[in-house]
């Protein structure tokens, strides 16, 4: 459930060149939210919009009861907002070292270089950047300056923390160190923040909620369990990982455009999306007997072999992905194609119209 | 093929500029350098002469007269030297560039000018020397400068001149847009600026300047051994001195020399 | 680069050199030191450092906001304003010596009412000399300066306005930082122009002894009657001029 206590309470349009949005957001204090969506759905707009870099339209924005955008004339300026944000590629001053860099935002409100100083060199002690405090952003990693960066905008002490996709200019190995400096210092953040993320997992280990942006608008918000239960469109399925079926539904059947139908457990009227994890599809070499109201045969497209497990992709008229062991790889030859016979019960299936 | 056309085009053109006798002219021509205070008259003369001699051209050159010799010296090709002073003809008589000794054709002097409004009402030599004129002479190099100088000497009068103008016609043009009060030029000047009737600035006011403090200028004329047509340029001295031509200088404002 | 490209650098090069040499060659080196040491070159000489470094210093306090204001866009008003930014480069510096006096010549524009009110002429005066210099000068800074700024990621002072920094603060501490090369390359090449210029000058502020009489119209009175003297005024200007750019050779190119 929503707080009481609101942080953020935005509820605007805006336009950033052909791209139109209408977002209604809200953030608690100490609950960090994460924005997803597909490219150019205007994530990084939004952030820069409680920012304070661009104007909304219409609407308004309050962070923390304040009005700090809003009809007419109101308007706070970035620089007057208690906001810290950390940008895609770090943006650190080139011209000053790692130590000035963090005191920065601290100098420019007036306090002493020298109390600047020390407190930056507390962060990147936190950071683990300590012993770098002399060094120049152009003399350390991609993974490290992401940390400063972060250090930098937590050092002035904001209510508002804005991530925009801190994770996306690390590589591999420096993205798990990355993650975990992160997600120590919201931790022990007490105001509230937004990220941008790019994938599910990031957003699972450092938010406590999720918004989904399709097209400059929010299509989902919610708790990544209520996201999977109902997800309201393919890409908030398709991000969970789940299989998604759009079609008419008449009684207990739902019919795709192609013609293809799969059989649900309960009865709907009219347009509808079935979902049902990978998980909940079996696959058989010769067609199976039994209760599965859904049994069909598809040719296998692929074989992608993920962390933990294999995830078989099916296409024909209905296609739908499948989740085995590395055995059952090997005992039905998933690997040398040609078809195989998959069964889906109608239980599996969750309905919800669209 | 059309880059070659292009080259030869490109050749030709700077070896025509290397080869200085008249330009494009198929007649014989007689190249003149005359002092920049005989501008004016040297045209007219060149057009009265060119219609005497139909079959002849005149190339005229006016500048500074010091621009003029050191011109001469570093070898260019002229056929008559009209100086603003003997000190500057004598230069080029001793360079031995002449091929007959040098004749006065003209004598200039000088004036006074201000603005036609006159508000600072000079009158006389000795106004110049009030603290709120600004006046104008042409740097002590130029002859006309030095004749000023001379002029104010003469007088018993400290003026210094706001600035070293190049030429006379700096000092009328920055007259007649107001930035100075007054300058001292050649008669000659100071009257085809005043009958000059163009929207620049303000009118000439002449002030004319006694005949006790005033300089008469002389100015020589010879013909030269650096052209290509020695004869065209005595017969053009010839013409300066003669009849026609003494008529058309007194007409600018010249005097007898 | 190609090698025959190596050609035509070459008699570029010589176009550049071959002068120098002439004027090397007929150098009166015996009266040299007379010449230099002569009160009247002094003068010119000390004018013109005094003039083009004040010169410099209006086109940096005047041409920096200019520029950025003019880099903040390419609206109409903008474009019109950098046009005409641009006019003194291509105007002949006599004519815009000559603008110059409709402008604040006693009897005009703005020279009369400074001269009813204040009693100041800006003609044939030292003030004169860095007005003209200025007007030729600015131009040329106001376009490195604009690129430079143009080059600059306006990212980083988005940034600097999120960590809590006025826009004066940011233009400060991370805007002009940044571009500072392109600032010393601009105030060089400003500089450069500013002392070596005659047209403007001769015609705004005139020229006299010790107060308008700059190295180049220096150069240009001794050339009418002593053409030597000339030649060996022209050396003591390159030397100078060639001393300062060589000393200041790494700001000549706004590298990083």
């Amino acid at each position: 459930m929503v707080p009481r206590e609101m942080n953020i309470d935005a509820n605007f349009t805006a336009t950033r060149g052909s791209l139109n949005l209408d977002v209604r957001l809200q953030v608690g204090n100490n609950e960090t939210l994460a924005l997803l969506g597909p490219n150019g759905a205007g994530k990084s707009t939004v952030l820069r919009i409680l920012a304070g870099l661009h104007d909304i339209e219409s609407g308004q924005i309050s962070l923390d009861s304040t009005l700090v955008d809003g009809p007419e004339a109101v308007f706070v300026p970035p620089e007057q907002r208690n906001v810290g944000m950390m940008f895609q590629d770090h943006l650190l001053f080139p011209h000053l070292r790692l130590i000035d860099n963090v005191a920065f935002g601290l100098a420019s409100k007036g306090i002493k270089k020298k109390v600047a100083r020390a407190v930056a060199r507390e962060w990147l002690g936190r950071i683990n950047m300590g012993d770098y405090h002399d060094a120049r952003p152009s003399e350390i990693s991609g993974g490290q300056a992401q940390r400063v960066a972060l250090a930098r905008a937590l050092a002035i002490k904001p209510q508002l923390l804005l991530l925009d996709e801190p994770l996306a200019a690390a590589d591999a190995t420096a993205r798990l160190e990355l993650r975990r400096t992160i997600q120590a210092q919201l931790k022990s953040f007490s105001g509230s923040c937004v990220l941008v993320a790019h994938d599910i997992d990031d957003a699972l280990a450092l938010a406590d909620r999720i918004a989904v942006l399709e097209n400059g608008r929010i299509v989902q918000t919610g708790t990544i369990d209520e996201l999977g239960a109902r997800p309201a469109s393919r890409y908030v399925a398709d991000l969970i990982g789940l299989n998604c079926f759009r079609g008419m539904c008449s009684g207990n059947a739902l019919r795709m455009a192609n013609g293809a139908e799969v059989i649900l457990a309960t009865t709907h009227d009219g347009p509808a999306i079935a979902t049902v994890h990978p998980r909940a599809v079996a696959l058989f070499r010769e067609k199976p007997a039994g209760s599965p109201r859904n049994v069909f045969q598809a040719p296998v497209v692929a074989v992608e072999r993920a962390l933990d497990c294999i995830r078989v992709r099916l296409g024909g008229d209905l296609p739908i992905v499948a989740e085995v062991t590395e055995s059952a790889v090997g005992e039905l030859g998933l690997d040398q194609g040609g078809d195989v016979w998959a069964a889906v019960k109608a239980t599996e299936f969750r309905v919800a119209p669209s | 093929m059309g880059a070659m056309i292009a080259w030869v085009r490109i050749t030709t053109i700077a070896l025509s500029l290397t080869t200085l006798s008249c330009s494009g002219s198929s007649k014989p021509c007689v190249r003149v350098f005359a002092a920049a205070s005989l501008t004016q008259s040297f045209e007219e003369l060149a057009a009265a002469f060119e219609s005497e001699h139909p079959d002849v051209k005149v190339e005229l050159h006016c500048a500074g007269t010091p621009r003029l010799v050191l011109q001469l010296r570093e070898g260019a090709e002229a056929d008559v030297f009209a100086s603003a002073d003997d000190r500057q003809m004598q230069r080029v008589v001793d360079a031995g560039q002449t091929s007959a000794p040098p004749v006065d054709f003209a004598g200039n002097e000088l004036t006074i000018i201000t603005s036609d409004r006159n508000p600072h009402e000079i009158e006389l030599l000795a106004d110049l020397q009030r603290q709120e004129v600004g006046v104008l002479m042409c740097g002590p190099e130029v002859p006309a400068g030095r004749y000023a100088r001379e002029a104010l000497k003469k007088a018993g009068l400290n003026v210094p001149s706001r600035s070293d103008e190049p030429s006379v016609r700096a000092v009328i043009s920055k007259i007649r847009l107001g930035v100075a009060d007054a300058g001292i030029v050649y008669a000659t000047d100071a009257q085809t600026a005043v009958d000059q009737d163009d929207e620049f600035g303000t009118k000439i006011h002449r002030v004319a300047i006694p005949e006790h403090h005033n300089i008469q200028t002389r100015y020589p004329i010879a013909p030269l051994t650096t052209g290509d047509h020695e004869p065209l340029g005595t017969a053009f001295v010839a013409f300066v001195t003669g009849t026609t031509g003494q008529a058309i200088l007194a007409s600018h404002g010249f005097t007898k020399p | 680069m190609p090698a025959w490209l190596i050609v035509p650098a070459a008699i570029a090069a010589a176009l550049f050199l071959l002068p120098l040499i002439g004027l090397l060659t007929a150098a009166p080196w015996s009266k040299m030191w007379s010449l230099v040491s002569d009160d009247a070159t002094l003068d010119a000489l000390l004018l013109s450092l005094e003039c083009s470094l004040a010169s410099a210093g209006l086109c940096l306090l005047l041409g920096l906001p200019l520029a950025t204001w003019l880099s903040q866009g390419n609206d109409a008003l903008r474009t019109t304003v950098r046009v005409f930014t641009t006019i003194p480069m291509v105007l002949p510096p006599i004519v815009g010596g000559l603008a110059l006096l409709l402008v604040y010549g006693k009897n005009h524009l703005i020279g009369g009412s400074l001269h009813r009110w204040f009693g100041i002429e800006i003609p044939f005066s030292a003030a004169g000399v860095v007005l003209a210099t200025t007007y030729v000068a600015m131009p040329f800074f106001v376009l490195t300066v604009e690129a430079g700024l143009r080059g600059f990621d306006r990212r980083y002072a988005e940034a600097a306005a999120t960590l809590g920094a006025g826009p004066w603060h940011t233009f400060r501490t991370i805007t002009l930082p940044t571009i500072a090369p392109s600032v010393r390359a601009g105030l060089l090449i400003a500089w450069a122009r500013a002392i070596g210029e005659f047209g403007a000058t001769i015609t705004f502020a005139g020229s006299f002894q010790g107060q308008t009489r700059t190295m180049p119209l220096a150069v240009y009175h001794t050339f009418e009657s002593q053409p030597a003297a000339a030649i060996a005024l022209s050396l003591i200007l390159l030397a100078v001029s060639a001393t300062v750019l060589f000393c200041l050779r790494r700001q000549w190119f706004p590298a990083k």
